[in-house]
């Protein structure tokens, strides 16, 4: 059994359905990254397994705990962290402010501790911790809003594309710190646009196409496979 | 000498009272930005709020006064004031909890929220000028001069005084200390930061596991203590006229626009601007330039850029020009 | 019209027909000529917003500029005045263009940095310029018999005509405003017309010279006979008999309102016909376009700007037809009586009531409420009165409930208001096309 298994999931925002049948699974530690074209469903799916779309079918299996009727916020304590691609940071509150933020449903006192290993994670969030998360760059407003849901200490962490709109540079800064994100422990489901580079640091790969799976192999393999390659890698 | 003669003039007549009335109004503001940055509407009832505190205020004062209750040489008042608090925040939360939050459960347009404000201010007007009734009230005892105009005449030495009322200073020291207490709550306490990032982002303060209607809650609370003390401020300053609070909205509106809605620091900038240029637009600057000009110099006129009817046309002048050139206002705060 | 709007109509006439058997057939025609009026007031406020969404909280002072108007055009002028200051008055005017010619001038002429600062010294500079000649012009008016006169009158014209002449003013006033106002959200629009009434009251109200200012204007002409002619008119002596009437003083007003009731009619009948063509047209369907969707009008190159002020100004000049036509009933111009509860918000309530969008809706809306805010003082005065009733006569309590009596029509108001938001947020007349979504937000 998966450390995360969304199995089956169909359905859609009102009229019609999106996603069909769709499965995603991720391991523990590992990551787990969800490619395909344009309009494939990819954020919808994520949102699924999050908890902001109603399901016609489908269960999401946490850990063992069957957490398909809970709502968003629900999951949070349940262990599931979510990024979402774009307003995600509170853009007037500073970088240190945005970690408290993050860290609201904590009823703990360990919160410094886990700021400061967001801190030792994103050294430059250190830098400008007094600085109003509006006036970052990009790359470095990504890294406050990774910061920021892991300060739950989440299990299972979720990007919706984080490398939207960013330099190449920094998209690969990026993946580096989602790779030592997930060397601490951390399972990561992630959704990409850049599908090359995603997949490249990648243990499982899974491709949608109209709200469908397929491909599902390990990212290697995927970057490999011919039909992918020519289909969305561009060759 | 005349240069001397000239400022304690200018102080007394614009400086001190501009001064009050800012504060006043950055307590209003403050509220209005407040509901405007976290309940995303303007709230037409607001002016009754302050004038349901202020009443409630006005009536326990009463009371105290006939049971010969003093707290002198301080306003009575000052007494009864956390009872119109008590009651301005009842009355705000029932209005909420019966009125706005329907609409806010279904997500309706800010357009919405202004109408029903409407009704409202309807209902509280109602209920004031049926308990209290509309004419003016006067509920002040207590000192009414810090210094009076003549005795800082001989003090100084000059022909022109200074008075400053007790009124004006309370007023300038209650404000000091509740904007302190709040920038407090909203910098360093859990609710306070949970509510700038309500009002910063709705969603994303849902997804952190802000509790949404607890986050209304505090605002309302805030909100009404803050109109409940700026109107008994007010009325202990000038009298207490039922009426003039749908008047008073107009100045109150423009500086939290001016100072950039959601922001606190905004909207007590934007008070004392308003404040400032109303008084000072509206002063007679003959005597002025009569003690700065040369000796036998007066000028014909009153020297009054507007006539004193027009005070309001002021902060309706200032908003006007906020909105066409930086709607976002000083602090940029959230725009249309 | 459909079968609901039919019984609400008759039901409203009934009520009305009633009061005039139990009050008095004046009260009732009294009550019917403001109704009338009322529902004009709401027709122009629901053009603006039931055509385009606009929340226009400043309804008074268009009503305002409309009642002075009628001032202005009806009353003779002031001879005296005129010689006083015409001079003065001229000179101003004067400067007032060379102001507005140099302001123009140097926008054009100076680079884009300097546009701003140049403008508002030149507009300061102005501004004393003009007070120069104005000053001694507006002093010499007001000094010449001020306990009757005191201003400068009026045009002496047939005082009908001030009707659409006070539209076409609330109509200029309100372009100058739309121009300015009409780009923001909703909410700011509404405290900036609320606003602009405010300053335009307090001109009516200050400014003597023009309108006698808290002296009021009293003595307006009207257009129907005056009731002391009537009574000592054979013709009319007999006619009231004819119908049995016992006084002839209380025939003579009712005779009188119901002139005033003949034209007001007809002039709510122009508008409407007028307001419903224009719902009914091309035009009156992109509006609403645009109102349900403005984005998406405005990606299909509607110029959505254009139409909201056009918009904004006929409701404005409806709002000043109706100014125009109250002041003419009063026969006097009081410019303290313009509050907002009774001129703006009460006017939205009915809108609400009626329906937002429905021009019959409005005029119902009109009728009802005003028949509701007028009655509710005799109604608050008798339920006060029984409830206080077990307290004893010199309750002091029971005497100051029944002194705020007349306040519960604002509670009245209020609850109303809410309670159509709330339960029927449509109204009694829903508009004519299927989905009203000016009410969700768009997500």
């Amino acid at each position: 059994m998966s450390f995360l298994s969304a199995t089956g999931m169909t359905g859609g925002y009102g009229g019609s359905d999106i996603l069909h049948d769709c499965t995603i699974t991720v391991e523990k530690g590992e990551i787990a990254v969800v490619v395909g074209p344009n309009g494939a469903g990819k954020s919808t799916a994520m949102k699924a397994v999050f908890g902001m779309l109603n399901l016609r079918e489908g269960s999401i299996v946490l850990d063992g705990k069957d957490i398909t009727n809970l709502a968003p916020q629900e999951r949070v304590p349940e262990g599931m962290g979510f990024v979402p691609q774009n307003r995600n940071v509170f853009v007037s509150m500073t970088v240190e402010e945005n970690l408290d933020m993050g860290a609201f449903i904590r009823k703990d006192d360990k919160i410094e501790e886990t700021k400061q290993q967001i801190f030792d994670l994103f050294p430059i969030l250190g830098e400008k911790r007094n600085q109003p998360a509006g006036e970052l760059s990009g790359g470095q407003r990504q890294q406050v809003a990774v910061g920021r849901a892991l300060m739950t200490q989440p299990k299972l962490l979720m990007l919706d594309e984080p490398t939207a709109g960013v330099s190449p540079i920094v998209m690969d800064e990026l993946f580096d710190k989602i790779v030592e994100v997930a060397r601490t422990g951390v399972a990561i489901l992630m959704v990409e646009q850049n599908a090359r580079q995603a997949l490249e640091i990648a243990d499982h790969g899974f491709v949608l196409v109209q709200g469908r799976n397929r491909f599902t192999d390990t990212g290697e393999a995927l970057l490999a496979n011919e039909e992918v390659r020519r289909s969305f890698l561009g060759g | 000498m005349e240069i001397l003669n000239a400022l304690a003039l200018f102080t007394n007549f614009v400086v001190v009272p501009a001064t009050a009335y800012g504060a006043q109004l950055a307590l209003g503001a403050l509220g209005v930005t407040l509901i405007f940055g976290i309940l995303r509407f303007a709230n037409f009832a607001h002016g009754e709020l302050m004038s349901f505190g202020t009443m409630i205020t006005i009536l326990v004062t009463w009371f105290l006064q006939n049971m010969g209750v003093s707290i002198a040489p301080f306003p009575t008042a000052l007494l009864a004031l956390p009872i119109g608090v008590l009651a301005a925040i009842s009355m705000a939360l029932v209005m909420d909890r019966m009125v706005f939050r329907f609409y806010r459960k279904q997500r309706s347009n800010p357009i919405v929220f202004a109408i029903v404000s409407v009704g409202v201010m309807f209902l509280i007007a109602g209920i004031i000028r049926i308990v209290i009734g509309p004419a003016d009230q006067s509920f002040a005892d207590g000192e009414r001069f810090i210094i009076g105009a003549i005795d800082s005449r001989r003090a100084l030495g000059l022909d022109e005084g200074i008075a400053i009322k007790q009124s004006q200073l309370i007023t300038v020291v209650v404000t000091a200390i509740v904007v302190a207490w709040l920038f407090w709550f909203l910098q360093k306490t859990r609710s306070g930061k949970a509510m700038r990032a309500y009002s910063d982002d709705e969603d994303l303060a849902l997804l952190s596991g802000i509790n949404p209607e607890r986050v209304v809650m505090i605002c309302w609370v805030i909100a009404a203590a803050l109109a409940a003390i700026a109107g008994t401020l007010y009325g202990l300053d000038k009298t207490y006229k039922p009426f003039i609070f749908l008047q008073i909205l107009l100045p109150i509106f423009a500086a939290t626009i001016l100072g950039g809605i959601g922001q606190p620091v905004g909207a007590i900038l934007g008070a004392f601007i308003v404040a400032f240029s109303e008084v000072t637009v509206t002063y007679a600057f003959k005597k002025f330039l009569t003690y700065l000009g040369p000796t036998d110099w007066a000028p014909d006129g009153l020297v009054q850029l507007l006539s004193t009817d027009y005070k309001f046309a002021v902060s309706f002048i200032i908003l006007v020009a906020v909105l066409l050139i930086r709607p976002t206002g000083i602090i940029r705060g959230k725009v249309i | 019209m459909t079968k609901r709007v039919a019984l609400l109509y008759g039901l409203m006439c009934l009520v009305l027909i009633a009061i005039g058997f139990l009050q008095s057939w004046n009260v009732a025609f009294g009550i019917f000529n403001l109704c009338v009026i009322s529902a004009v007031m709401a027709l122009g406020v629901n053009m603006q917003w039931g055509y385009a969404g606009l929340f226009n909280v400043g309804v008074m002072g268009f009503t305002a500029l409309g009642g002075l108007t009628a001032v202005l055009i009806s009353m003779p002028p002031v001879a005296e005045a005129w010689s006083a200051a015409g001079g003065d008055i001229a000179l101003s005017l004067l400067s007032l263009a060379a102001t507005i010619v140099a302001v123009i001038y140097a926008r054009r002429a100076v680079p884009p940095v300097l546009k701003l600062p140049v403008t508002l010294v030149l507009l300061l500079a102005g501004y004393f310029l003009i007070g120069v000649f104005f000053g001694p012009a507006t002093d010499a008016i007001e000094s010449i018999d001020p306990a009757l006169s005191g201003y400068l009158g009026g045009a002496g014209l047939p005082v009908l005509i001030a009707w659409p002449i006070a539209g076409l003013v609330a109509a200029g006033a309100g372009w100058l405003i739309g121009r300015i106002a009409l780009g923001l959200r909703a909410d700011y629009l509404a405290i900036a017309t609320l606003g602009i009434s405010e300053i335009i009251i307090a001109i009516i109200k200050y400014e003597e010279w023009l309108s006698r200012g808290v002296k009021n204007v009293t003595g307006i002409p009207r257009p129907v006979p005056y009731e002391v002619d009537l009574i000592e008119s054979e013709w009319f002596i007999n006619l009231a008999h004819f119908f049995g009437a016992n006084e002839v003083s209380d025939a003579a007003g009712l005779f009188v309102k119901l002139c005033y009731a003949v034209l007001f009619v007809i002039v709510l009948a122009i508008i409407m016909w007028f307001a419903e063509r224009a719902l009914k047209s091309p035009w009156g369907r992109m509006m609403r376009a645009i109102r349900d969707n403005r984005d998406a009008a405005a990606a299909m190159g509607k110029d959505v700007k254009r139409r909201h002020l056009q918009t904004f100004v006929l409701g404005c000049a409806v709002c000043g037809i109706a100014g125009a036509m109250l002041t003419t009933l009063d026969g006097q111009l009081t410019p303290t009586s313009y509050i907002p509860l009774r001129y703006t918000f009460l006017i939205w309530v009915m809108v609400i009531l009626g329906g937002s969008g429905n021009n019959w809706g409005s005029i119902l809306g009109g009728f009802i409420i005003w028949f509701l805010w007028v009655e509710a003082e005799p109604f608050g005065n008798w339920f006060m009165s029984t409830i206080t009733a077990p307290l004893g006569d010199d309750s002091a309590l029971a005497q100051h409930l029944v002194a705020g009596a007349a306040y519960m029509r604002y509670l009245m108001m209020g609850a109303i208001l809410l309670i159509v938001m709330r339960f029927a947020p449509k109204g009694l007349i829903p508009e004519a096309t299927n989905r009203s979504t000016a009410m969700t937000r768009s997500s």
